[in-house]
């Protein structure tokens, strides 16, 4: 029995031995199973280069994006500290940023920064109406009539923002939201805005004027500094 | 290897990658070890492991179903891939003869194990007696250890036929290990 028992035993550590010297070598199998499966289907290799170069423009994309955002925003803080003029490449830039600030800023805060709109769009108008037009040749003189003819639409659309922006103002003090503290103050610099807007601008007062006149007259009255 | 192969066999025809791994992992130690059983050279063995897999993807689109199962089939494209090198094999010049026995010498190497090397060379003695059939029966089951089930699917012999070869030699092993 022991000796069936040893010879089963010895049996078994031969048929192991065997195996372990006929494997194949693993570098070979790897190698095969390679061309094998290339053989049978080369997709899967081109999916992997596919990801890959899309992995590659993903990446890219995205540094891009990133990049362009930076730059937008670095323009329109730019646009928005040097408060730049109407006609300026980097005015749009402003506007959008000013309207940026205005969704972003708490309501208690909005009246000043409509005023400060105000008055930019008033600075704005003034830049345009002291922009002085070559008159020197005249053949020119089609040409300045069509500058002028924009020029005052560009005033009367700025005139018409700046009214807004002060509307705004005005429909927060109908409605109580600004401190009794601070209506004096802001009622006082919206006379002073109309005051230069309607001295160094227009001759006749226009619709705007005369609306924003009434509504100061409405809400102000008691605020204002003789 | 049974007929559950049949169904990875139609995966594969229609180029799919993890069937033929599967299907790879499964025949390529067997087929490898029956190549070097027969010729006797781990480099012969290899050339012709590698021909067989790159006739299966060729010849894939021939395997019918219906007609047996993918483990005989592929079995059989091993044989006449052994029977085709034999043939290459005969037509040798004379000059090659020296390079043909070389590979017949790395077979049982002892890696400097001069025991070892003994033993093999007994058992590369022993595997030239067995007949062709013993040698298959010797590389599918000492070797690759793949049950009688599909030993006999592979070499479409019965099993009861098969335990009777194996019975006698495993006489004639035990003879020569003990």
């Amino acid at each position: 029995m022991i000796k069936f028992i040893k010879d089963q035993i010895k049996c078994f550590q031969c048929r192991v031995a065997l195996r372990k010297q006929t494997r194949p070598s693993d570098k070979f199998l790897n190698q095969c199973r390679q061309l094998f499966l290339d053989k049978i289907c080369p997709a899967p290799i081109e999916n992997v280069r596919m990801a890959k170069s899309f992995g590659l423009i993903y990446r890219y994309g995205l540094f891009s994006f990133f990049g362009c955002m930076f730059i937008l925003s670095g323009m329109v803080v730019f646009a928005d500290m040097t408060n730049v003029g109407y006609g300026h490449s980097l005015y749009s830039f402003k506007r959008f940023g000013e309207s940026v600030r205005i969704k972003l800023v708490p309501q208690a805060g909005q009246p000043s920064l409509h005023q400060e709109f105000a008055e930019r769009r008033l600075e704005e108008m003034k830049a345009i109406k002291g922009n002085t037009i070559p008159a020197s040749a005249t053949e020119q003189v089609k040409n300045q009539n069509q500058s002028i003819l924009t020029q005052n639409k560009e005033v009367e659309q700025l005139s018409q923002q700046m009214h807004q922006e002060i509307n705004l103002i005005f429909s927060d003090v109908e409605a109580n939201r600004i401190e009794p503290a601070r209506i004096k103050i802001i009622c006082n610099d919206i006379a002073r805005i109309l005051n230069d807007d309607e001295e160094s601008l227009t001759e006749i007062p226009t619709k705007f004027q005369q609306e924003s006149r009434n509504k100061l007259n409405i809400n102000c009255a008691g605020f204002l500094d003789p | 290897m049974n007929d559950a192969f049949n169904e990875i066999a139609h995966k594969l025809k229609n180029g799919d990658r993890q069937a033929g791994e599967v299907i790879f992992n499964k025949f390529s130690a067997p087929i490898y070890r029956y190549f070097l059983v027969k010729t006797l050279s781990r480099e012969t063995a290899e050339d012709l492991m590698q021909e067989v897999f790159l006739k299966v993807v060729d010849k894939i689109q021939t395997f019918d179903e219906n007609l047996g199962s993918f483990s005989g089939w592929i079995w059989q494209v091993a044989k006449n891939s052994l029977k085709d090198y034999w043939r290459k094999k005969k037509a040798l010049p004379l000059t090659d003869y020296a390079l043909a026995a070389k590979e017949k010498k790395d077979f049982f190497d002892g890696k400097n194990d001069p025991a070892k090397e003994i033993k093999m060379l007994e058992i590369e003695d022993l595997i030239k007696d067995f007949s062709e059939e013993e040698q298959e029966v010797f590389s599918l089951h000492y070797l690759s250890d793949l049950p009688y089930k599909n030993i006999s699917k592979m070499l479409e012999k019965s099993e009861s036929s098969l335990r009777v070869l194996i019975h006698r030699m495993n006489k004639k092993i035990k003879k020569l290990l003990i």
